[in-house]
């Protein structure tokens, strides 16, 4: 690799190179070769490491519990990133236009990523226990209560609860990508007449592309830490709508079935890798177009 | 421009010298990390003085244990005295061994009214005989013994034969807690008295510490020892001498942080220990010892409530403890407790022995005794390896005393092997099942697991599904063709003809009625069918266990059910879990129970006493409170069986048979072992298998059936110390006694016991997380918040993810 430098490139080549080598080697040793490590325990069985060919693969599939955890997955990342990334871009968009008290709200917004774990899972508690607040509530109002946690709202608790945590993050992403817009080109565009929404889709959209591709991927890596509150209030076997992969690989440690968690591990990996260059490859060719 | 391309030059070997130092801290730090996190850490003062863990670390000389009988009858005091001989100081009489305690003869110097015998209880109202409530031995041979008849009579005995009567007059006795003199252990009488190298005499009757002189047996001094009341508990104190020096280490009860009120339970308060010392000569208090305080009040140390045996030095002005962790010593001239003997090699960590009485005579030379009337010597061999040269980890989730029984006896036999006994959830820490599992699991991946599992708790189809079990046919083979083993409880995880996880005990579900009553009951549906009709015919009658709570009487009719809830394809059966609760239900509505009293203990700690709670023997007291003739309970043991019969002959035409549930002929299977198939010591992992299948099977500790069969014929037999008769019993959470004849079982009806035990077929379900599962949201149904399809769609959506996974 550094043969085709010469000269001063040469040995700025290899500066850089020992700039980065200490992380590289963190990287490596941490990452990837344990990584590596899975990869081969995918092919393998769990204690012996006998070698089973892509038998693992075969059970994971036919494993329903996994099948519904790899389906509760999806449907959550379905349904939250794009409701995160769209609310969260319509509130950057108002914070921005409110001018100085937009920050006061900003701040605001941010508030619930500081939140800790157990304070929120308390909230939950209090709120959606069998005979919490919410029941009361509803029993003064002639409804009828229900255990919230046991039932198919579960799900949609979770995803409140995410939306709720990580609104504030993507709302700074969303506004500093905003204030990256040069005004120059709103004001050009007013100029030849272009409206409010006209600006919104010609002007602000394409330029929020690579901040787009940015927020995704950070929320998709986000909606894992959600696992923590749903493990917290529910424990290892939640409700089926909120059963999740990492509850499914938490249970599994437990049982020693190391061979289906390497190989769905190894399976999540590709479908997380595939994705995200999906979408880099979508953000770079509208970048060639343009 | 020369000097800018000088400049650039300097920039840029700065930048090089500076990745390099960067990369250089970097492959620094990773040296860091190591296997030893760091062993043999100074505790407190506290030095390990022998290697514990690693195998035959090649250096050598330890303390090694001998056991040996011990002279007849309790023994009072055993001292090493001037020419090296051992005294002993019993309730049959004086004995002296010539040969470190390998036999005995008496002494021929003794006063008569000690070698006739005498008593050490409290005396009987109308009882004359000799007691004796406190004896010591000098270390020249003399003797002192506080002897009780109509009045407290203190005696010394010299070498020589001589007797002297001390003249002491005591304190009278304080009051105990419940304002009885007669049975106070405060004041009146001596308790405990011990000889100091000077020859002077100390004793103490609980209030103050008395120094008497050597020569003309009058009190020389009286050393007040203040306590402090804590809500109604004072502490206590014990004493010991070295040297010029008195040692009075004193106990008292302490609150815990904020949260101590009266309302507060027993966790909120501890033991602190402070060791205060006087000079015998001057009789002045000098520095307490901090040291040794620190010692005795941590965990090392016994963590209070006189967890130690305190042993003073005759030659080595030194002073040594013994407790569960060991033997200690510490140099009365020094600032450091040595430990000189790990308990996990002797006697002291052995759950059923009680250690009583003890002397050393230097840190080479200690004896000991216990309350079976052992001896147990300690003697330096220089020869013997510092640590065992093999050594076998075993793990259990839970601790058990049992198995603690097992080892310390496996060690004893085995003396070059070190078995290492590994606890999940210690009950110490936070740590919940699940996360023992997982350290667990995490070692055997690390390849630093276990070598034999305890796997009561554990998921034991999925150890075996993934072939962590290694095949134990072989053990299991030498064992029953020696011993003879119930092949159909041990069969419970056969696979494939392969044993891979084994039952070393077991547990027989029952229903005690009349043959009436009992001929009508096949399935648990009939039981509550005839329960009914039995409660529409006799409206006044206790109907059925109305002495206990809701979740007891679902613990106790799982058992003979749950074989039913999980289909072949290891699905949960849906249909046949509703029957059970629909029946169950059933038959609590029934119940009219008259005591509303739900633990409040924790699942975990619920679950832990559910053994007891089940057994025979509580539930035929319990239903004899409440004058019903009918009752589930689970035989463990011999007691059990004796109870259950008892009430049978209670009741016209009783009999008992298996409880009748959803399955036939179930049976709980218990303490399953296995050996980990990455264990690089398969024939010791197998060695220490059999013990448990053959020795271990006889031990007190253990409180369930054996599968060696000559075992559970040995448990059949009535026990030496049973006491039958009638008998009167009295409630502790209700009112009322009753009284019953406990006769022990025939030996016709051992045999139709033995039998019913070799026809039982099938195993309950063991599986933790199912039965604690239909346990909590059963209980719920039971105390009718939930109803019985809410109660079953709740537990098989928890379940059947489980199985699913």
């Amino acid at each position: 690799m550094l043969s085709k430098y010469t000269g001063k490139r040469r040995k700025q080549a290899i500066t850089g190179l020992l700039f980065i080598l200490p992380s590289l080697a963190g990287v490596m040793v941490f990452v990837f070769f344990p990584f590596l490590d899975v990869l081969c325990q995918s092919f393998q069985g769990p204690v012996l490491r006998e070698w089973r060919g892509i038998e693992n693969y075969r059970i994971l599939f036919e494993t329903s519990a996994f099948r519904l955890a790899a389906m509760n997955t999806l449907r959550f990342t379905a349904v939250c990133i794009p409701v995160l990334v769209v609310l969260s871009l319509l509130l950057a968009i108002v914070l921005q236009n409110i001018g100085t008290s937009g920050r006061i709200f900003k701040s605001a917004f941010l508030v619930p990523m500081a939140v800790p774990v157990a304070s929120v899972v308390l909230f939950w508690r209090v709120m959606f226990h069998e005979k919490g607040l919410l029941n009361a509530l509803l029993a003064k109002l002639g409804g009828i209560s229900k255990d919230w946690m046991n039932t198919g709202t579960a799900f949609w608790i979770l995803v409140g609860s995410y939306i709720w945590k990580n609104l504030g993050y993507d709302i700074v992403l969303w506004m500093a990508g905003l204030m990256g817009i040069p005004s120059a080109i709103y004001e050009a565009a007013r100029v030849d007449g272009a409206g409010h929404f006209q600006c919104f889709l010609h002007i602000t959209l394409p330029n929020l592309k690579p901040m787009f591709y940015t927020i995704t991927v950070l929320s998709f890596l986000n909606s894992f830490k959600v696992f923590r509150e749903g493990y917290l209030v529910a424990g290892d076997y939640p409700h089926e709508s909120m059963y999740l992969l990492q509850h499914l690989f938490n249970n599994w440690f437990g049982k020693l079935e190391f061979d289906k968690i390497a190989s769905a591990a190894v399976l999540v990996v590709l479908v997380i890798t595939c994705l995200i260059l999906l979408l880099k490859r979508i953000w770079e060719q509208e970048g060639k177009h343009r | 421009m020369r000097s800018r391309r000088e400049g650039e030059e300097n920039m840029n070997k700065w930048k090089r010298i500076l990745a390099a130092a960067m990369t250089g801290m970097i492959c620094l730090s990773f040296t860091a990390c190591g296997k030893d996190g760091g062993e043999n850490k100074d505790l407190n003062g506290t030095k390990e003085a022998s290697a514990e863990d690693g195998e035959g670390s090649g250096s050598r000389g330890r303390l090694v244990e001998h056991i040996q009988d011990g002279p007849k009858g309790e023994l009072l005091d055993i001292q090493v005295v001037k020419d090296g001989n051992l005294r002993a100081f019993t309730s049959t009489g004086i004995y002296d061994s010539p040969d470190r305690g390998d036999s005995w003869k008496p002494w021929d110097a003794q006063p008569k009214e000690l070698s006739d015998g005498f008593e050490t209880s409290l005396r009987e109202d109308g009882d004359t005989g000799l007691r004796i409530s406190a004896a010591a031995i000098g270390s020249d041979g003399s003797l002192f013994y506080a002897a009780l008849r109509d009045e407290a009579e203190y005696k010394v005995i010299r070498p020589d034969g001589s007797e002297q009567i001390l003249n002491l007059e005591l304190p009278a006795a304080e009051p105990d807690q419940r304002g009885m003199t007669a049975l106070s252990s405060f004041g009146s009488r001596i308790y405990a008295a011990a000889f100091a190298e000077n020859g002077d005499l100390f004793c103490t009757d609980n209030l103050n510490i008395y120094q008497i002189d050597a020569d003309s047996l009058t009190v020389k001094h009286t050393y007040e020892v203040e306590l402090t009341d804590y809500e109604g508990m004072t502490g206590g104190f014990e004493f010991c001498t070295s040297g010029d020096k008195l040692y009075v280490i004193v106990q008292e009860y302490q609150p815990q942080g904020s949260s101590a009120t009266e309302e507060s339970g027993a966790s909120d308060i501890k033991f602190d220990i402070e060791v205060r010392t006087y000079q015998t000569d001057t009789f002045e208090n000098t520095e307490d010892e901090d040291v040794l305080s620190d010692f005795l009040s941590g965990s090392e140390g016994g963590a209070g409530d006189f967890a130690n045996l305190t042993l003073p030095g005759a030659s080595d002005h030194a002073l040594y403890f013994v407790n569960k962790n060991g033997i200690y010593r510490y140099d009365t001239q020094g600032t450091i407790v040595e430990k000189i003997f790990n308990g996990s090699f002797g006697q002291m960590s052995n759950p059923a022995v009680m250690l009583s009485i003890g002397a050393a005579q230097d840190k080479d030379h200690l004896y000991l005794s216990d309350t079976d009337g052992r001896i147990i010597r300690y003697e330096y061999d220089p020869d013997a390896a510092s640590s065992p040269e093999k050594s076998l980890a075993v793990y259990t989730l839970y601790d058990n005393r049992a198995v603690r029984q097992a080892i310390s006896a496996f060690q004893t036999q085995n003396p070059d092997v070190l078995v290492k006994l590994e606890v999940g959830i210690t009950g110490e820490n936070a740590v919940t099942r699940a996360d023992a599992l997982k350290t667990l699991n995490t070692s055997i991946m690390a390849g630093d697991g276990p070598d034999i599992l305890l796997m009561d708790g554990m998921p034991i189809e999925s150890y075996m599904e993934k072939g962590l079990l290694a095949d134990m046919s072989d053990v299991i083979e030498k064992v029953d063709q020696s011993d003879g083993l119930f092949k159909n409880i041990l069969g419970c995880y056969q696979k494939k003809g392969e044993y891979l996880a084994v039952p070393t005990r077991f547990a027989v579900p029952v229903l005690m009625a009349e043959n009436d009553f009992l001929s009508q009951t096949e399935t648990l549906g009939d039981l509550a069918d005839a329960l009914t009709e039995y409660g529409q015919e006799y409206p006044d009658k206790s109907t059925f266990m109305e002495n206990i709570a809701a979740s007891n009487l679902l613990l106790i009719l799982m058992p003979a059910s749950s074989p039913a809830w999980i289909n072949q394809d290891g699905t949960l059966n849906q249909k046949a879990l509703k029957q059970f609760f629909t029946d169950a239900k059933r038959i609590q509505d029934i119940r009219q129970p008259y005591e509303s009293f739900e633990y409040t203990a924790s699942d975990a700690e619920f679950f832990n006493q559910a053994p007891f709670m089940t057994s025979a023997e509580y539930l035929t007291t319990e239903s004899g409170f409440t004058d019903s003739e009918m009752y589930l309970a689970n035989i463990r043991r011999g007691m059990d069986l004796c109870a259950l019969i008892s009430k049978i002959n209670t009741v016209s035409d009783g009999s008992y048979k298996l409880a009748p549930g959803q399955a036939e002929g179930t049976y709980i299977p218990m303490s399953t072992i296995g050996i980990s198939a990455k264990s690089t010591k398969t024939e010791l992992a197998e060695e220490f298998c059999t013990f448990l299948l053959q020795d271990a099977q006889d031990f007190t500790l253990e409180d369930s059936w054996p599968v060696n069969i000559a075992a559970f014929d040995k448990k059949l037999l009535k026990p030496e110390d049973i006491q039958e008769g009638m008998r009167t019993i009295e409630s502790d959470i209700g009112e009322g006694t009753f009284e019953m004849e406990y006769t022990w079982p025939s030996k016709e009806q051992a045999d139709a016991f033995k039998k019913l035990a070799g026809e039982l077929k099938t195993p309950a379900v063991t599986d933790e997380f199912i039965t604690r599962t239909v346990f909590e949201e059963g209980t719920k149904c039971m105390n009718g918040e939930s109803s019985v399809s809410d109660t079953v769609d709740k537990i098989t959506q928890k379940v059947n993810l489980y199985l699913a996974e």
